[in-house]
């Protein structure tokens, strides 16, 4: 599904993605783990085409980067990247005008079920409510690989829950989901991979079972191990 | 593309209609006040002074199209777009021309409508009507007028295009991409007047400016599109 080559990427003097190689696979849910500037929003950035790296490359489904990989990637970010003059109906259509695979019917029925009305306009909206539409529009793509930067960040429990409900709706067999987080305990129960990030390079990649099994830690437990010194 | 226009005229409709009524109410004040002949009431002064603040903020609005998707948080919605460089910037470049004429078409009409008036009521005070001549070289230096517009607008795009591309990982990369549009605008200065300089000859009366004129200004729209286009493309890092 996702193939990362020798990615790298540099600020000036710092470097946020360090030769990075990863591969991920179709119908799994990654969590992409790590404490702040391990370089997880950047590898997102990337792979969603609003950040160029500085070298290396990726290809999703084996197309290249650019407007190809755009089609079939949903990126939900951490920020409110919805314009606040919108509605919430003006939304739905800006998707249906520019992805194809965008599925209104299922937006619409997610709108309602979230509790949003199509006449609410985007800055009037609470924080829990913008987090509940951000997700909405993201996943109610038939997109090939969903990125979820922080999806759950400033959410109140129960619009967490609902974005939780939403993520494992949209799983599918043939589409990846990538959630970076670093509220290990909202995802540890649906994530089936995860990735450890560390100085913009993968220092653990596994089977979320596997590792529990050989390791004999909760998921939360291993992030700690790992990042205890960070 | 046509939908990215579609959205950046939903977003400002409503200033659109009011700057349609404002220049309507003005422009019936002014003819009252000339059919009346009396002077401009205070009324007019500042129903003048709201139109020339619309055109003003009209100008400031282009300018912050492009910067609103480059440095605010929206242009994580706009460069996910399946869209290539040219189709985002074409976009952009294309409402603000389509806005121009019919900005030009809206106040011709307007003038035509008052001439009229008072050519019917007020022959003595309605000005002459125009000769053909005069009239394409009106025709001419609009046209003029809005290629130098779209130039302007370019340079300062391609500017604000570089800050967030070349120099993104730079300290002062606004000031650097600063300093490239003073650069870029001297350029492309100095081609016009050193182009011009051999072309003056060619000129015919009633012509404003001889085609290599024309296709030099041409030209340079063309590169400073096709740039930013790449960059956008390519290059971006928000």
């Amino acid at each position: 599904m996702l193939k990362i080559n020798s990615l790298t990427k540099k600020y000036f003097t710092r470097t946020v993605l360090d030769n990075l190689n990863l591969t991920l696979n179709e119908g799994k849910i990654y969590g992409l783990l790590g404490p702040n500037a391990s370089g997880k929003t950047t590898l997102l950035k990337i792979i969603a085409g609003v950040t160029q790296p500085t070298s290396g490359s990726f290809s999703v489904i084996g197309k290249k980067a650019g407007v190809d990989t755009k089609k079939i990637v949903s990126f939900l970010p951490t920020i409110n990247h919805l314009p606040r003059w919108m509605t919430v109906g003006n939304c739905l259509s800006y998707f249906q005008d520019f992805y194809a695979d965008f599925d209104p019917k299922l937006a619409k029925e997610r709108i309602t079920a979230m509790g949003l009305e199509p006449k609410q306009k985007v800055s009037s909206l609470s924080t829990g409510m913008l987090g509940r539409l951000k997700i909405v529009m993201a996943m109610s793509r038939h997109a090939k690989l969903y990125l979820l930067d922080e999806p759950f960040n400033g959410l109140d429990p129960i619009s967490r829950e609902k974005v939780l409900e939403i993520i494992l709706e949209s799983s599918q067999e043939d589409s990846t989901i990538v959630i970076a987080t670093h509220i290990i305990a909202e995802i540890e129960s649906i994530i089936d991979e995860v990735i450890f990030l560390k100085e913009g390079q993968v220092i653990l990649m596994g089977n979320v079972d596997d590792l529990r099994q050989t390791r004999q830690k909760s998921v939360e437990e291993l992030y700690r191990e790992v990042y205890d010194n960070v | 593309m046509f939908n990215l226009i579609k959205y950046e005229w939903l977003r400002r409709w409503k200033f659109f209609l009011a700057g349609i009524l404002i220049f309507i109410i003005a422009n019936l004040e002014i003819i009252s006040q000339l059919s009346l002949q009396k002077s401009p009431r205070n009324l007019t002064i500042v129903l003048m002074g709201l139109v020339f603040a619309m055109a003003l903020a009209l100008f400031f609005d282009h300018i912050g199209r492009l910067y609103r998707s480059l440095f605010s948080d929206e242009g994580f919605l706009e460069f996910t777009l399946p869209l290539r460089g040219y189709q985002f910037l074409g976009a952009k470049i294309l409402a603000v021309l389509l806005e121009c004429i019919a900005l030009g078409i809206f106040v011709s009409i307007a003038l035509y409508v008052d001439y009229l008036y008072l050519n019917q009521f007020f022959p003595r005070e309605a000005p002459t009507p125009l000769r053909e001549d005069i009239l394409i070289i009106i025709v001419q230096i609009f046209f003029l007028l809005l290629l130098s517009y779209i130039i302007f607008l370019l340079t300062i795009y391609l500017s604000m295009t570089l800050s967030k591309t070349i120099f993104a990982s730079l300290k002062h990369g606004k000031l650097i991409a600063f300093g490239c549009f003073l650069v870029i605008y001297k350029a492309i200065q100095r081609i016009t007047e050193i182009t011009h300089s051999h072309i003056t000859d060619m000129s015919l009366p009633g012509i404003i400016m001889a085609r290599p004129d024309w296709l030099t200004l041409t030209a340079i729209l063309i590169v400073l599109f096709i740039s930013t286009s790449y960059l956008l493309d390519r290059k971006i890092n928000l």
